[in-house]
C-alpha cells in the first residue's frame, strides 16, 4: 500500500529525519568542517598541519600499502577456496565452506592478539618451535609483511563468500557453451568463469580494502613494537593528546574517508557496463569439477588455511591463558580464575552487552522504517533518506567515530561521556546493515499482501502491525543477531568514545594489551572471541531451523 | 450493490491509464471487465477497492460516495466494505487457513463465536472444511484460489472485486472454477466485479460484460449481445474471430436479406437479420455463420484452403476467396490447397459502420 501526503506521515518524516541527521549526516559534516574551518572561516591550517608532515605521510602510505597487500592475500586465498567450495567435488566440501566462514566473526584485535603469539620475534610460539629446530626464526609478525599476512588471513573470508555465491548463481550452461566452441577446461575456467565472475572478484576486494583501511586493532597490536604506524592508529594517538587534537584528527578521517570513496568510483568504474546477470532464476544444479588426483593438495590447501586462521589462534590463546608465565611451561587455572573473578571483567562485559543490546535494537527499529519508507511509500524523498542511511557505513569506524565525537562535544546534552555516545555512534554507523536485510525481506512481501490487508478491513497501522511485521520479522531479526555480534567486539569506534562509566569489554581487553599482561590478554581474548562465535553460530542454527522459511505467497 | 462511475481519471506519471471513463455495474450480477493487457482494467479495480487514488471523477457504491474529486472524499480501503480476490490470491504465509480467513471478521471486531461459525461456513462454501489448522503455504494453487475466496466472502460484503482470479491455474481447473465462482455467486447474491484478458472467460462467466479499450469504455451488454452485435471492429474482433465483408448494397426479401459484396457475389442474410443503416457498412461474419461443401452448391463462391487447424470438435480453415481470406468451420478433415465451396447462405450477420481503422 502505498501512502498519501498526509500530516500524519510528514510528522512520521519529520521524527526519522530528526534521528538521521545527528546520527549519520552531521558526524560527517562536522568531519569536514573541523577539518577545513577555523573560527568559522575557510582554513587549511589542519589540514597543512597534517600535509606538512612527513610522519603522516609515512601513515597514509603505510594504510594503503598494508590494505592492498591485505587485500592481495584475501583474494589470492580467497578465491581458489571459493572455487573449491562451489564448484569442485571437494570432500567435506559443506563443513568445511562453514568453517571458512568463522574467521569473519574473530574480532580483528582477537586475531592480531593470538597471531602475536604465534608469529612475534622471540616469543612467538612458531619461533620457539623453529629455535629447538635449529633452524634460524624467520617469522616475525611485527613487519609490515606480518600485518599484511594476518589482515589477508581474516579477511579472506569475506572473498570467499561472495565470490562462492557468485559462482553458485552462474548457469552452467554457460561454462558447456564455452566448452562446446572448443576450449579446453582450463580456457573454460579461465576464459569464461574467472571472467563471468570477475565482477564479484572486484566487488569483494573493494569491500577488504575499504574494511582495511579502516580495521584498528589488527595494526596496532602487530605495528606498534616497529612503531609502522596507520592512520586509524595515528587517529588514536591524536585522541590521547591533552588536549586532543581534533584538527588533526579530521583531516586524518578526511583521509580515510577518501581512500574509501576512492575504492568505490573505481569499483564503479571497473563495473561500468558489465552488468553480467546471468541469475535467471531457474533452478540448475551447478556442475561439480571432479578433482581427482588433485583432491588431496586442495583439502590440504583448506585445512592449512583453517589451522593458520581458526585452529592455531584458538589454541595458542587458550594454552597462553592457561600458562603462568610467558611459555613457561607450566599451566595453572590462576589467571582464568582472577578473570572471573574481577569486578572488571563482569563490569566491562555488562556494559557491552546492554550497550550492544539497545544500540542493536535501534538500529533494527531505524532500518525498519528506512526500508519500509523506501519499499512501500511513496514520499517524495525516500531514495534520499536511504541514501543517507546507507552513507556512513561507507565511512571507516574510526573516522566516522571522529565525526560523532565533534557533534556531541559541542551539543550540551548528557551524551557525550555517557553510553549514550557509544550507542549512537553504533547505531549510526550500522544501521545500513538493517535496511538492507529489512528491505531484502520486505521486497519478497508482494504487495498484495498487505493490500489484503486493507480490504480485510485492517487499517494502515493494523496491517502494518498484523501483516507487514511478522512477515519481515527473519529479516529484522536476522539484522539485529549479525549488528549485535559486530557491536560486542567494536573496537576502532569505542576507543574514541568510550569513559570510564561506558568501559566496554573489547576496551579492557586493549587496555590488558596496552599494559602487557600476556597471560591475561589471551583470556580476555579468547571470551571475545567464544561471544562473537556463538553469537555468529547462535544465528546460524536460527536461520536453518526454518526460520525464514516461506515469507513469500505463491 | 450497484457500483457507478463518473468521468473518472487516473494517470501514471504521464500515461493516461484511464481517462474520463463512466459506467455502471448492475447490482447483484457478475460484471467483467474485459481487455488486453494495460487497457486500464486492473486500474479501475483496484480504483473501487480504494487501492489507486484516481485524479478525477467520481465513484458510488450503491448510494454512497467512496471517492469524489470535489469536495474531495477518499474512503480508505479499510472502510469500503469490500471483498477482494487479488491476482496473486495474496493469501497471508505466516497464518494458518483459519486464521486467513478470520482476519476481515476480526477488524469488523466481531465476537469469537461468531467468527468461528462463519470462518467455518465460508471454508465449506470453498470446499475447504477440512483444511481449517493447515498453514497457508501448504496448500496448492487452486486450494490458495479457493481460501483468497473465502476471505473475500467471509464478511459478506455486497461487492466483490476478482483480479484475473483464474489467470494462475491450469486449464482444467479453470473450468471447474468458472462454474463454482458462478454457483457462489447466485447463492450469495452479491455484486461480482471481475477483470480478465480473456475472452472465453468472459463470455462463459459474465452476466454483462464492459470490454476497456486504453482507459475507455468500448461496448458494455450481456455477452451474446457483445458477441454477435459488437458496435465495432475492435470489440467484434476481441471477442473471438469474424471477417469483415464490405456491402455495397442490400434488398429485403421473402428470404431476408440479399446482400451485394464486391464481385457480384450476393450474400443472403437470414429472415430477421435486422438491415444496416445508412453508410458505407461491413457485415460481421463469425466462422460457424459460414457454410462450406466440398461440391459447388447453388449460390455462392469458390475458395481455396490456405491453413487448418484441427480444433478437436471441428476444424477451423482459412480459405483465400474473391471476397479475400475468410475463416469458417468445417467437420472434414481438410489441407492447404484443396478447393472448397462457399455458400451464399449465412447463419447470424451483425452489421457495422466501415471506418477506417
Amino acid at each position: 500500500m502505498r501512502s498519501r501526503f498526509s500530516w500524519r506521515s510528514t510528522l512520521g518524516i519529520g521524527g526519522l529525519l530528526l534521528l538521521i541527521m545527528p546520527l549519520m549526516v552531521i558526524p560527517l559534516g562536522l568531519i569536514l568542517a573541523q577539518a577545513f574551518l577555523v573560527d568559522g572561516k575557510l582554513s587549511f591550517g589542519n589540514v597543512t598541519q597534517v600535509m606538512g608532515s612527513l610522519s603522516y605521510w609515512g601513515s597514509l602510505a603505510n594504510t594503503v600499502m598494508i590494505s592492498l597487500g591485505a587485500t592481495a592475500v584475501a583474494s589470492v586465498l580467497g578465491v581458489p577456496l571459493a572455487w573449491l567450495f562451489a564448484r569442485s567435488d571437494l570432500a567435506g566440501r559443506v563443513w568445511l565452506e562453514r568453517l571458512a566462514e568463522l574467521p569473519m566473526f574473530i574480532p580483528p584485535f582477537v586475531g592480531a592478539v593470538a597471531w602475536t603469539l604465534l608469529g612475534a620475534p622471540r616469543i612467538g610460539i612458531a619461533n620457539l618451535i623453529l629455535r629447538k629446530l635449529g633452524v634460524p626464526e624467520f617469522i616475525d609478525v611485527y613487519t609490515m609483511r606480518g600485518m599484511i599476512w594476518v589482515m589477508g588471513l581474516y579477511l579472506a573470508p569475506y572473498v570467499i563468500m561472495i565470490v562462492a555465491s557468485a559462482l553458485r548463481s552462474l548457469d552452467p550452461s554457460l561454462e558447456e557453451a564455452g566448452q562446446m566452441s572448443g576450449l579446453t577446461r582450463i580456457g573454460t575456467a579461465r576464459r569464461i568463469t574467472l571472467a563471468l565472475v570477475r565482477p564479484a572478484i572486484s566487488s569483494s576486494a573493494v569491500l577488504c580494502f575499504s574494511i582495511s583501511i579502516g580495521l584498528f586493532g589488527t595494526p596496532v597490536v602487530l605495528g606498534w613494537t616497529r612503531q609502522i604506524l596507520v592512520v586509524t592508529a595515528r587517529i588514536w594517538m591524536s585522541s590521547q593528546a591533552v588536549p586532543p587534537d581534533f584538527g588533526v584528527m579530521a583531516v586524518l578521517a578526511v583521509y580515510l574517508m577518501t581512500l574509501s570513496a576512492l575504492s568505490l568510483w573505481l569499483q564503479q568504474r571497473l563495473l561500468r557496463g558489465r552488468s553480467y546477470t546471468t541469475v535467471t532464476g531457474k533452478g540448475f544444479r551447478a556442475r561439480r569439477l571432479k578433482l581427482g588426483r588433485l583432491g588431496a593438495p586442495a583439502l590440504a590447501l583448506v585445512i592449512v588455511y583453517l589451522i593458520l586462521s581458526v585452529a592455531a589462534p584458538i589454541a595458542v590463546l587458550a594454552a597462553a591463558a592457561l600458562s603462568t608465565y610467558t611459555w613457561s611451561g607450566v599451566f595453572s587455572l590462576k589467571t582464568a580464575q582472577e578473570i572471573l573473578d574481577s569486578d572488571d571483567t563482569w563490569y566491562t562485559l555488562r556494559n557491552s552487552v546492554w550497550i550492544s543490546v539497545v544500540a542493536a535494537t535501534l538500529a533494527s527499529m531505524l532500518g525498519l522504517a528506512v526500508a519500509w519508507l523506501r519499499q512501500r511509500s511513496k514520499i517524495r524523498g525516500r531514495a534520499l533518506i536511504e541514501a543517507l542511511v546507507l552513507l556512513p557505513v561507507s565511512v571507516p569506524g574510526i573516522a566516522f567515530g571522529v565525526g560523532v565525537m565533534l557533534v556531541w562535544i559541542k551539543v550540551p546534552l548528557p551524551v557525550y561521556g555517557t553510553a549514550l555516545i557509544l550507542i549512537f555512534a553504533l547505531a549510526g554507523r550500522f544501521s545500513a546493515y538493517s535496511v538492507r536485510a529489512v528491505s531484502a525481506n520486505l521486497m519478497q512481501v508482494h504487495p498484495e499482501l498487505e493490500e489484503a490487508g486493507r480490504i480485510a478491513g485492517l487499517g494502515r497501522f493494523a496491517t502494518f502491525r498484523r501483516i507487514t511485521l511478522p512477515l519481515v520479522m527473519p529479516g529484522i531479526i536476522a539484522g539485529w543477531v549479525l549488528l549485535f555480534s559486530f557491536f560486542i567486539t567494536e573496537l576502532s569506534m569505542v576507543i574514541l568514545l568510550y569513559t570510564t562509566e561506558s568501559r566496554t569489554f573489547s576496551v579492557l581487553s586493549f587496555e590488558t594489551w596496552n599494559t602487557g599482561f600476556f597471560s591475561e590478554l589471551a583470556a580476555l581474548s579468547l571470551i571475545q572471541l567464544a561471544i562473537g562465535m556463538s553469537v555468529a553460530l547462535g544465528a546460524r542454527v536460527l536461520m536453518r531451523s526454518g526460520f525464514n522459511a516461506e515469507t513469500s505467497s505463491t | 450493490m450497484r457500483v457507478s462511475i463518473r468521468g473518472l481519471r487516473k494517470s501514471f506519471d504521464a500515461t493516461h491509464v484511464i481517462e474520463s471513463l463512466s459506467m455502471e455495474f448492475t447490482e447483484d450480477r457478475i460484471s467483467v471487465l474485459l481487455g488486453a493487457s494495460g487497457c486500464g482494467k486492473t486500474t479501475l479495480l483496484r480504483c473501487i477497492a480504494g487501492l489507486e487514488t484516481p485524479d478525477g471523477g467520481d465513484i458510488h457504491l450503491g448510494e454512497r460516495a467512496v471517492f469524489r474529486a470535489d469536495p474531495p472524499l477518499d474512503l480508505p480501503p479499510e472502510q469500503r466494505d469490500i471483498g477482494m480476490v487479488f491476482q496473486s490470491y495474496a493469501v497471508w504465509p505466516h497464518l494458518t487457513v483459519f486464521e486467513n480467513v478470520a482476519v476481515p471478521l476480526q477488524a469488523r471486531r466481531v465476537d469469537r463465536a461468531t467468527t468461528a461459525k462463519r470462518v467455518s461456513t465460508a471454508l465449506e462454501a470453498v470446499g475447504l472444511g477440512a483444511f481449517a489448522d493447515r498453514s497457508a503455504t501448504k496448500l496448492s494453487g487452486g486450494q490458495q484460489q479457493r481460501l483468497a475466496l473465502a476471505r473475500c466472502i467471509v464478511a459478506q460484503s455486497r461487492l466483490i472485486l476478482l483480479d484475473e482470479p483464474l489467470s494462475n491455474l491450469d486449464a482444467g481447473l479453470r473450468v471447474q472454477m468458472r462454474s463454482e465462482l458462478r454457483a457462489l455467486q447466485r447463492s450469495l447474491g452479491m455484486t461480482m466485479i471481475l477483470v480478465t484478458h480473456d475472452q472465453e472467460e468472459a463470455l462463459s462467466l459474465a452476466d454483462e460484460v464492459h470490454l476497456l479499450d486504453h482507459g475507455r469504455l468500448v461496448q458494455s451488454g450481456a455477452p451474446r449481445d457483445l458477441y454477435h452485435r459488437p458496435q465495432s471492429r475492435f470489440c467484434a474482433a476481441f471477442l473471438g474471430n469474424a471477417d469483415f465483408i464490405p456491402v455495397r448494397g442490400w434488398k429485403a426479401d421473402a428470404d431476408g436479406l440479399a446482400l451485394e459484396c464486391d464481385h457480384q457475389i450476393t450474400l443472403r442474410a437470414p429472415i430477421g437479420t435486422a438491415p444496416p443503416t445508412d453508410g458505407k457498412f461491413l457485415a460481421v461474419i463469425r466462422p460457424e455463420a459460414w457454410s462450406v461443401s466440398a461440391r459447388h452448391s447453388g449460390d455462392g463462391f469458390p475458395g481455396t484452403v490456405i491453413e487448418s487447424s484441427f480444433l478437436g470438435g471441428r476444424t477451423q480453415i482459412r480459405l483465400d476467396s474473391k471476397l479475400g481470406q475468410i475463416t469458417a468451420l468445417a467437420d472434414a478433415e481438410l489441407s492447404p490447397g484443396d478447393a472448397l465451396w462457399v455458400r451464399a447462405w449465412l447463419g447470424q450477420v451483425h452489421f457495422i459502420a466501415d471506418m477506417p481503422t
